[in-house]
């Protein structure tokens, strides 16, 4: 790839017994690429045959569906030397995909697309492969730990009896400045589009129920799932957002009926380990909503719970105060399953600037901690 | 909810396209007629009466049990997602389940590229960017046009269908489209159980797109929206228009692919970009009264359009599709509506018009701050229309 910013090679690496799937066609780098190229404000020039389809999406609808996210991206423009339908045999494989990192949606994802838990899913939507990413979601613990979790992860899939596909890929190095939360859509689904020659679905387990999706600069990318995936499809490849007719709280009551979550369910938003840290705002947030479904020990494997206990009476004040993204939901969530809140969590919550001057405190004993 | 199994059959020229829905509400017979020149394209897969009946078993809160065979990808999307995203837009509904005689993965490749035709801006744009334009792919050029009596029409139904229809034909023949007009009595359907047009168009539509499977592998609708517009505004809830970038794709089979088109683009551009297609300056057709085929010149719409090309220097080019005389009278009185700012439009008008240097008069300005200004203009005008009236029929 060779831009304003100079000539570096994208690529993606698969377990060489995964080559019958991988397409040498642009469509992949086509997805991965736009928006960089948007940032930069460069028309993009494509050597390799590009399907049809996404050049007419890329070329118009999605820029602009970008554009609603980021409103300093560019337009630009696509000049494609061969544009050519995707094509497959017919004999060729029509796998079906989702992403696997253990967390909330992805197992959703799974529990839905697969006939142990959902017996009516239909053939062509049950899940055939999974996929694991190393496209940037790992943080400043980039190829370690994406390595790490996939080896938690390993057995999980193994026990589904899917093949357990770990993508690694130098794509970050392409969106410098952009955040993942801002582009982790583009980058997951170009990892599944260069499988396109036997993957013909990649059901992308989107975060944002219904509700919370909207296109509005400085949103997460998330929030156009249902709108952008479609647009990222060829003649033989669907990308499909799912489980956004669940809320955050659904997937979790969901997912204490999948034993195999209560062994491996990794929510945890912080990049330094595999497994969860239970102090960070994601691993509460599912903490609280474990044990309002009553099914909180069963997880005892995943969390530590003594730390839960210690620390949940801090933390409660913060969603009851409204602190987070989610926070309403929780507390509709815990009351519709007849969870009370602490007395303790609800005192602090009504002390005034209780939340500030924890902050305070917080950052006095840091201080005092360096000294 | 049971559905029975599709049938089609031919009466006085047309081929009908048939279902009896037996439901809490008693038995009703939903049917679709076409002119028999384009039956070579239906399909009698049970898809279009499971899409149009989707949100009245919903808000009956009834399992639809359907005698017929439907897309195997349609039925996924219907069976979970689609439901959840109809309940968020209307809280009214309930998740039902739906119990296909048989589903069917579809191996018909058809190669038509349809779209919905109805000489509005949405629709010319479409035309343009799909049609008039060389260098579309093939696979995206339109092949066929449609025309609907699905609800669209309101208090002028079939009368105002007809009109409207035969109003645009001979572009269309000119242009050399085949133009499928489809009647229908769907809009029953969804009066029994109190659903608006508004809150129901994409299915409704959809329903009509899936009927011809046989033959089109395509169907683009002509989006109203920009995707900003759907950012969780009170008026986003029960106007599933707003919604139609995820509600459109979801709802194709393997055969039949549907995607809206225009999301990047407002109704200011799509104007400007219109005013470029020679058709369009005899035939547009973006009246919202329910009287006449053709512009009133006077509605909301009307004037919106009438101004937006005013302001573009542009609206001499409409002295076949519009009285500008007429408008250059009244224009004035138009003017505090889009400095309100209150919807999609009414904003990009005025965003326009600041932009080209337009200046709007202070008393519009004052009339637009003016609390309740569109109801007290509305009252205004009812009790001056009841005087005249009165005052009509004193010297009869």
């Amino acid at each position: 790839m060779e831009s304003s910013l100079g000539a570096n090679p994208l690529w993606f690496s698969f377990p060489e017994q995964y080559r019958e799937l991988v397409s040498d066609r642009a469509d992949g780098a086509m997805v991965a690429l736009l928006l960089p190229a948007m940032v930069l404000g460069e028309d993009i020039y494509i050597d390799g045959p590009l399907s049809e389809r996404l050049y007419y999406n890329f070329s118009g609808r999605a820029q602009a569906l970008l554009k609603t996210l980021l409103p300093q991206l560019s337009r630009v423009q696509i000049h494609a030397e061969h544009l050519e339908p995707a094509l497959k045999s017919s004999d060729s494989p029509e796998g079906v995909a989702t992403g696997f990192s253990g967390g909330v949606d992805s197992f959703c994802a799974l529990a839905d697309h697969l006939p142990r838990y959902k017996p009516d899913v239909v053939p062509s939507r049950t899940l055939t492969h999974l996929l694991y990413n190393n496209v940037g979601s790992h943080g400043s613990g980039g190829e370690g730990l994406f390595r790490d979790r996939y080896r938690t992860l390993e057995d999980t899939a193994q026990h589904f009896g899917l093949p357990f596909i770990s993508i690694n890929s130098n794509i970050g190095l392409f969106y410098q400045g952009i955040a993942f939360e801002k582009s982790h859509t583009l980058r997951n689904t170009a990892a599944a589009l260069v499988l396109q020659r036997g993957i013909s679905a990649f059901l992308y387990a989107s975060a944002f129920d219904y509700g919370r999706i909207e296109a509005k600069p400085g949103r997460s990318m998330g929030s156009i799932d249902p709108m952008l995936l479609p647009l990222l499809g060829t003649e033989t490849f669907e990308a499909i957002a799912v489980g956004s007719e669940y809320t955050r709280a659904e997937k979790i009551l969901r997912l204490t009926k999948v034993p195999e979550t209560y062994t491996t369910l990794d929510v945890c938003a912080s990049s330094k380990k595999a497994g969860n840290c239970c102090q960070c705002a994601k691993c509460l947030w599912a903490l609280v909503a474990l044990e309002a479904t009553g099914s909180l020990n069963k997880y005892s494997s995943q969390f530590n719970l003594d730390r839960y206990y210690q620390i949940r009476d801090r933390y409660l004040p913060e969603i009851l105060l409204g602190e987070h993204l989610f926070s309403q939901e929780l507390l509709d969530f815990a009351e519709s399953q007849g969870y009370e809140f602490s007395a303790k969590s609800r005192l602090l919550a009504k002390v005034p600037f209780y939340l500030e001057g924890r902050e305070m405190g917080r950052k006095l004993r840091d201080r005092l901690r360096k000294k | 909810m049971k559905i029975s199994h599709p049938v089609l059959v031919e009466e006085d020229g047309l081929v009908k396209y048939k279902v009896t829905i037996e439901s809490s509400l008693g038995s009703q017979i939903l049917w679709y007629s076409v002119d028999k020149e384009f039956g070579n394209l239906l399909s009698d897969h049970a898809d279009t009466a499971v899409v149009a009946a989707l949100i009245p078993a919903m808000k009956l809160g009834e399992d639809i049990e359907i005698d017929g065979t439907i897309s195997e990808k349609l039925y996924y999307v219907l069976s979970s997602a689609y439901q959840g995203l109809l309940k968020d837009i209307i809280p009214t509904l309930k998740t039902i389940r739906i119990k296909p005689q048989s589903i069917e993965i579809y191996k018909t490749k058809s190669t038509g590229v349809m779209t919905g035709f109805s000489g509005g801006i949405d629709a010319f744009h479409t035309l343009n960017r799909h049609f008039y334009q060389d260098h579309i792919p093939n696979s995206l050029r339109i092949t066929h046009l449609l025309f609907n009596n699905v609800g669209s029409h309101s208090s002028g139904g079939e009368r105002l269908f007809r009109a409207r229809y035969n109003r645009l034909l001979p572009l269309t023949e000119k242009l050399g489209l085949p133009y499928v007009p489809v009647n229908s009595n769907l809009e029953e359907l969804y009066r029994s159980v109190q659903i608006t047009f508004r809150a129901s168009s994409v299915l409704r539509n959809a329903s009509v797109a899936l009927l011809f499977q046989e033959g089109i592998g395509k169907y683009l609708f002509s989006s109203g929206y920009k995707y900003i517009e759907l950012n969780r505004q009170p008026n986003v809830t029960g106007n599933l228009s707003y919604w139609e970038a995820i509600a459109t794709p979801f709802l194709s089979t393997e055969t039949m692919e549907m995607f809206s088109v225009g999301h990047e683009y407002t109704r200011v551009e799509k104007t400007l970009q219109v005013s470029e297609v020679e058709d369009s300056y005899k035939w547009l057709d973006i009246c919202s009264t329910n009287k006449l085929a053709g512009n009133c010149g006077q509605c909301k719409k009307c004037l919106q359009t009438q101004f937006t090309l005013d302001i573009a220097g542009k609206l001499d080019r409409y002295k076949s599709a519009f009285d500008l005389d007429r408008y250059y009278k009244i224009r004035h009185n138009y003017f505090p509506e889009p400095l309100l700012r209150d919807d999609p439009f009414r904003r990009e008008i005025v965003d326009f018009a600041e932009a080209q240097g337009f200046k709007f008069p202070l008393r519009a300005k004052m009339l637009a701050n003016t609390p309740y200004f569109l109801e007290l203009r509305d009252v205004a005008r009812w009790i001056r229309d009841r005087v005249k009236g009165q005052k009509v029929g004193e010297k009869k």
